[in-house]
């Protein structure tokens, strides 16, 4: 996670309100010469100083170590988790993380991070448009503790957040649609043989985790099982009907509908365009990440 | 950006606005409650969800109603007070509205200006206490808003946040105070009161006294610098009364605009006096005031003075009011129109005339007229503060068939009959006396020594002559103070022959027994506190700076330094909080440090990723020499940060052993 060393800070509508204020206090008092007012502008002053400290203060080595998209569907909300990491001595609060390639005003605020330690956030975003957006910035800020400073600091990051076809459509999943390469369910419930082991990959269900086999120092590896009655589906664009996104989003209720199954399966996007057989969160996710790309593309052709 | 605030702390906004009228309760017109108060229980009756809010038609109509009010309750819409009436109105028809940020934030930053107008009215010890806390609970709120719904309300972690804010400002706070240019102006024309409360007004008529002399609130306190002069010379003048009507005078208004800036106060006595708020445009000064002068060029702008002596502001100054004043044993000569002072009413009740013809043919002059009068009322004459009724004929039921009153009565009596002999004479009002507080140097003047006498003009020594006719009929009253004196029953002052007697009587009284001592330790803070905020003005800031060494310090250089003040505060509170880091350090990770410069220097320098067990194993190696004794300290310092027992200074006493001993 990059970071820009800067924090900016300037004083918000508030903050100028309350400035004049100040300078309308000294007025009285010298008015009046009243050394009470005096006190209490001189007071407004210090906590206007104050404001300012602290509000720098707020920000200050708060770094953000993680942030993460999930899948999102077209025209619903999408969720995220960002972890932040609190090196100062002073706990933090209602710190706004803004996230512009999201939506130009979209934010969410993590209300509280503790001195010394990360804290962790989900959030909920408006998802509205098919599509693949690059997230390269967020910005941190905050009005803490008496809302008359806006202190802000950039970050630089590299991290998506896809956002796929809608999984509608009226045609049911169809059966054994075509046998392609032969592909051995990792599943186990279509059979009880054991075939072989097989590299663990991320989004593989830990309960197929050899760990008998790990606890020997062997690597991670997945149990495969074969029956030879597994179910493949390779669900293609041509089987579908209607208009581009009608039919984008026809395929992404049958990838929907395999995982729910448990079946193993594959997309194939025209002619040349195929992604290899299989199954789980991983392949669910690569599968409609490249629906979401195909999405963008079209929208941006129309 | 925020999201809008929790029934909590809407709750605590209607409290706050709630406190901050409580300064402003007795002092402004009732009906600005009557609507702003039934607001404040509006919105606490929706916050429980037992009404609707108002709708835009009936807040309309509010706004309007309060303006109104406020309005006619101040003849305008100009001026301080109607401004306070409005500030009050604004913020309860705020809290009407669906509070969301933004108004939570007019409110709070209202809150400042509702307590700053309470200064204007009224400055003391109280109002300051008050205004701490209120500052306390301002800064709060502005505080838990901000930090979001998880925040507590009750009232002790609002006062100890609040506290603990309010107490990082005060170093910033009091520097400013000290340093800030004070410069006086009048940018902002604002009218203050239009008529002062205290009973004393440009018309004397029996009943304005005696009605002041029940309260025992403080007038003013003054402070001699040298000596004060004998309790029976404290007269304190305030107005004098030439227009005569029987038992009621008026006052000839002949003020005129004088010149007070850096003339030096010279008299028999310099003294400095604390008036309190409720005096409107009257000066009082020790008989015979010689020169007034005020701490600000503003309010000396707005002296004037008369040549009988008194002296007045242009306008109502509407707060408590420092000045000095400079003041001798005799009237010294002032050119006055002596005939104004020989009016009288058309008509003189001939029983009247018979007896001024009588004394003044057995008199010589004024002096011996005067012991007429005198003996004439300590014949049959009572001192009592209710007389009753004196009819159409005022002076004439006095003097001839009720023969009893208080010192306004003898005083405008006294006057009347120098005049009816051709005395050029007038009524003057004011205090006689002040309780010394023995607790310090100064005297209080309260209420209770609200008085009247008569001057006359004495043409063999070519001024005018105090005479006092209360001091024949109620001798007491002038050697106790009124403070005293009108603590004791009526009985007990008939009963008591001397002044030991009465005193003996007062000092048995219950409160005075068991409180005066405490009531008078109040008093000298109250007095110390109004001396320190009303007399720190510009030249006061001087003399404090000479005393520092800044001498001749213009007042653009001291804002510059008020400025250079605050940014020093910004950096020396990073510092602070920088310092504070590594003070957090305990011992064992100090001298933990130390070892760690010290193996540097020998080129075993600490990785990023080195913990202490593998640095100093690192160590060891590298310094085989030392190798027993770092290991030693690794052991001491690991079982001193990490092990399961708390710290342990004889451990702590080891591990600094160890290190002398590596580093030697």
């Amino acid at each position: 996670m990059m970071k820009d060393k800067k924090t900016y800070i300037i004083p918000n509508w508030y903050g100028l309100i309350f400035g004049v204020s100040i300078l309308a206090a000294i007025l009285l008092g010298a008015t009046y010469s009243n050394n009470l007012v005096f006190a209490v502008a001189f007071f407004m002053l210090a906590l206007f100083l104050l404001g300012m400290v602290q509000a720098n203060a707020n920000l200050k080595d708060l770094d953000i170590e993680k942030i993460h998209f999930s899948l999102a569907e077209e025209n619903a909300t999408g969720s995220g988790r960002i972890w932040l990491k609190n090196n100062s001595n002073e706990d933090h609060y209602q710190i706004m993380v803004k996230i512009p390639e999201i939506k130009e005003d979209f934010f969410f605020t993590v209300s509280h991070c503790e001195k010394k330690s990360s804290c962790i956030e989900n959030f909920t975003f408006p998802s509205l448009e098919i599509g693949i957006k690059n997230i390269k910035q967020i910005k941190i800020a905050s009005v803490f503790p008496f809302g008359m400073f806006y202190v802000w600091r950039n970050f630089s990051i590299t991290s998506k957040q896809v956002t796929y076809p809608k999984a509608e459509g009226d045609l049911a999943l169809p059966k054994n649609l075509e046998l392609g390469e032969s592909y051995i369910s990792d599943f186990g419930l279509q059979g009880e043989d054991f075939s072989e082991h097989r590299k663990f990959l991320p989004g593989d269900n830990f309960r197929h985790v050899d760990w008998k086999a790990y606890a020997k120092g062997r690597p991670m590896l997945v149990k495969k099982f074969d029956d030879g009655e597994t179910s493949n589906f390779i669900l293609d664009l041509q089987h579908t009907s209607g208009d581009w996104m009608k039919r984008l989003r026809q395929l992404s209720k049958w990838v929907h509908e395999c995982e729910a199954q448990k079946h193993a399966y594959s997309i194939r996007l025209g002619q040349e365009k195929q992604l290899s057989m299989g199954h789980g969160q991983l392949h669910k996710m690569q599968c409609l990440e490249q629906l979401a790309k195909l999405g963008e593309e079209y929208a941006r052709s129309s | 950006m925020l999201e809008a605030p929790s029934r909590k702390f809407n709750l605590s906004l209607l409290g706050l606005a709630l406190l901050n009228m409580i300064p402003h309760l007795g002092i402004h017109a009732w009906v600005i409650f009557l609507v702003g108060i039934p607001m404040i229980v509006w919105r606490f009756a929706y916050e429980h969800q037992k009404v609707p809010l108002p709708s835009t038609l009936v807040k309309v109509l509010l706004i309007s109603y309060s303006i109104f009010i406020v309005q006619q309750s101040y003849t305008g819409l100009s001026g301080v007070e109607s401004a306070t009436g409005l500030l009050i109105s604004a913020i309860s028809l705020k809290l009407l509205d669906s509070v969301r940020y933004r108004d939570a934030m007019v409110v709070l930053y209202t809150s400042f200006f509702v307590l700053m107008s309470s200064f204007l009215e009224q400055q003391n010890l109280a109002i300051t206490l008050f205004a701490a806390l209120d500052l306390i609970l301002i800064t709060a709120l502005l505080f838990q808003l901000h930090k979001g719904k998880d925040m507590n309300f009750d009232l002790w972690t609002i006062i100890k946040i609040g506290g603990r804010l309010v107490a990082a400002t005060l170093p910033l706070l009091i520097i400013l105070f000290v340093i800030f240019p004070r410069f006086s102006g009048s940018l902002l024309n604002f009218n203050q009161k239009n008529v002062g409360s205290s009973g004393f007004s440009d018309k004397m008529e029996p009943g304005s006294i005696d009605q002041l002399v029940l309260s025992d609130e403080v007038a003013f306190r003054v402070e001699f610098e040298d000596f004060p002069p004998p309790q029976d010379q404290l007269y304190w003048r305030g107005s004098t009364f030439a227009i005569n009507n029987g038992l009621e005078w008026k006052k000839l208004d002949t003020y005129e605009k004088i010149q007070t800036r850096n003339q030096d106060l010279k008299g028999d006595y310099v003294y400095e006096v604390i008036l309190h708020e409720d005096y409107g445009k009257w000066i009082f000064a020790l008989d015979y005031p010689s020169r007034i002068q005020l701490p600000s060029w503003r309010m000396n702008r707005h002296l004037r003075a008369a040549a009988d002596k008194t002296y007045r502001f242009k306008e109502p100054i509407g707060q408590k009011t420092l000045y000095r004043g400079a003041s001798d044993l005799i009237f010294t000569q002032s050119i006055e129109d002596l005939s104004v002072y020989l009016q009288m009413p058309e008509s003189v009740p001939e029983e009247i005339q018979d007896l001024v013809r009588t004394w003044k043919n057995e008199s010589e002059d004024v002096e011996t007229y005067a012991k007429k009068i005198y003996q004439y009322y300590a014949k049959d004459f009572r001192y009592t503060l209710e007389p009753g009724s004196m009819g159409e004929n005022s002076m004439a039921t006095f003097l001839l068939e009720k023969k009893q009153g208080f010192c306004e009565h003898f005083a405008t009596s006294f006057a009347y009959l120098m005049r009816a002999a051709g005395y050029p004479s007038r009524v003057v009002a004011g205090f006689q006396g002040g309780r010394k507080n023995k607790l310090s140097d100064y005297f209080i003047v309260s209420n209770r020594d609200a008085h009247a006498w008569a001057e006359v003009y004495n043409e063999a020594k070519g001024r005018w002559q105090r005479f006092d006719p209360t001091s024949v009929v109620a001798p007491l009253r002038l050697e106790l103070g009124g403070a005293v004196y009108f603590t004791l029953s009526e009985e007990e002052r008939d009963r008591a022959t001397s002044v030991d007697e009465a005193l003996k009587y007062y000092q048995n009284n219950f409160l005075v027994r068991y409180f005066d001592n405490f009531s008078l330790a109040i008093d000298f803070v109250q007095q110390e506190w109004n001396q320190f905020l009303l007399d720190y003005d510009y030249r006061r800031q001087k003399e404090l700076l000479r005393k520092l060494g800044l001498d001749e310090v213009s007042k653009g250089r001291l804002f510059l330094y008020s400025v250079l003040v605050a940014i020093l505060f910004f950096i020396v509170y990073r510092y602070r909080k920088l310092r504070s880091l590594r003070l957090k350090q305990s011992k064992a990770q100090q001298i933990y440090q130390k070892l760690q410069k010290h193996l540097a220097k020998k080129d075993i320098v600490k990785m990023a990723h080195e913990g202490p067990q593998t640095y100093l194993e690192r160590a060891q190696k590298q310094l085989p020499d030392k190798a027993e004794i770092i290991e030693q300290f690794q052991l001491l310092y690991l079982h001193q940060e990490y092990g399961p027992e708390a710290e342990n200074d004889q451990r702590l006493t080891r591990l600094q052993q160890a290190y002398k001993e590596i580093k030697s």
